[in-house]
């Protein structure tokens, strides 16, 4: 009797074959030992294979993955907001009790100072503030002002000067900053290359 | 949800191609690093898990090559005798793998899946560890379904001749 083809009992061992082809084989294999050998072999070392142990996945595996796909800010929580209060308000009554203990004033008194201190500083705050902002004001009406009297210069140049050359004198200018752009941007490219 | 769902049959493969398994759970990690940064390419006609092992698989592929690893290829027959199989109807000796109980069949497979030729081996992982239909893996490897039958075929009767080897 002819062995059947191996790839044949192969596939059979797997269950891959239907039909009259899977009933020639089991024909087949009911009046040959070898052949059924072979079968009960693959299907063994099969059933082996998908039996393998597998390999024992980490508890925080995917966590990596994730904390490498996105670096997680650092956010306050409801809680943590709560705990940031509670220890400010801590912080604020503790540094208040030393206080009392070293001055040997009372606690509404050290508090009613406290509370003066922040006032008068809000004050003098708010009056810098002021300052400042008149100063800028200052800034501006000043820059307005030359602006003002550049442009009435300009206006007098170019009385005195026909469109078409002012045209050129535009274009020129436009030139000498370009060129000049451009000089200074490589003056400071070489500069860098040479701090490197 | 993606990494929990496909991390075992990840780690399985890359593991068994690699050996090593602080290697292969950095390679598995990469791979699920590589399908995030890759799903706007995922087409949705595709079956994911077929889409996410072959990223997983051209990243072994990768390694090999970094690695100089022979690997046979998988449109080509095998050039010299010893990566031919000898596939011979069963003679007349007692059946070896039927010698083995379960368990220490598993422990030589383990062995001598180190000996596969890495592209055999990993088409034995592919559809006797993890399972993988013949579609599945035709997709993977991007091989007709006949030629990836008959690769699985041969790595199954050279991981058989392979245990028989063993002491």
């Amino acid at each position: 009797m002819t062995c059947l083809n191996l790839e044949r009992l192969s596939s059979y061992s797997e269950g891959e074959l239907t039909g009259p082809e899977k009933r020639a084989v089991e024909e087949h294999l009911a009046s040959c030992l070898k052949c059924r050998e072979a079968v009960e072999e693959r299907r063994l070392l099969i059933q082996a294979a998908r039996t393998l142990p597998p390999f024992e996945v980490p508890s925080d595996f995917a966590q990596k993955i994730m904390a490498r796909i996105s670096p997680a800010p650092a956010r306050l929580t409801v809680l943590g907001w709560l705990a940031a209060a509670a220890a400010g308000v801590t912080a604020l009554v503790a540094t208040l009790g030393l206080a009392a203990l070293l001055t040997g004033a009372g606690f509404s008194q050290l508090f009613l100072g406290l509370n003066r201190f922040l006032w008068n500083n809000i004050q003098n705050i708010a009056s810098v503030l002021v300052k400042v902002t008149k100063y800028i004001f200052l800034v501006f009406k000043i820059l307005g002002q030359i602006s003002r009297e550049l442009i009435g210069w300009f206006k007098v140049l170019t009385s005195f000067i026909g469109p078409e050359a002012q045209i050129i004198l535009v274009c020129l200018a436009l030139v000498i900053i370009f060129c000049g752009g451009i000089l200074w941007s490589r003056k400071f490219s070489v500069e860098k290359n040479h701090e490197k | 949800m993606i990494i929990r769902r496909y991390q075992q049959p990840v780690l399985n493969y890359v593991g068994r191609m690699v050996g090593e398994r602080e290697l292969a759970l950095d390679f598995s990690q990469d791979v699920f690093l590589k399908v995030y940064a890759s799903l706007r390419s995922y087409r949705p006609q595709y079956k994911f898990s077929t889409w996410l092992f072959k990223i997983a698989s051209n990243y072994v592929i990768d390694y090999w090559r970094k690695k100089k690893i022979r690997a046979l290829s998988l449109d080509q027959p095998p050039e010299s005798d010893e990566d031919c199989l000898p596939i011979q109807i069963p003679d007349d000796e007692p059946s070896i793998v039927r010698q083995y109980e379960l368990q220490e069949l598993r422990t030589k497979i383990e062995r001598a899946l180190d000996k596969l030729p890495p592209s055999l081996r990993e088409l034995f992982v592919w559809r006797h560890v993890n399972g993988l239909s013949y579609e599945e893996l035709a997709e993977i490897k991007e091989l007709p379904l006949g030629t990836a039958k008959n690769r699985v075929f041969q790595a199954k009767e050279m991981l058989k001749k392979l245990l028989e080897e063993q002491p």
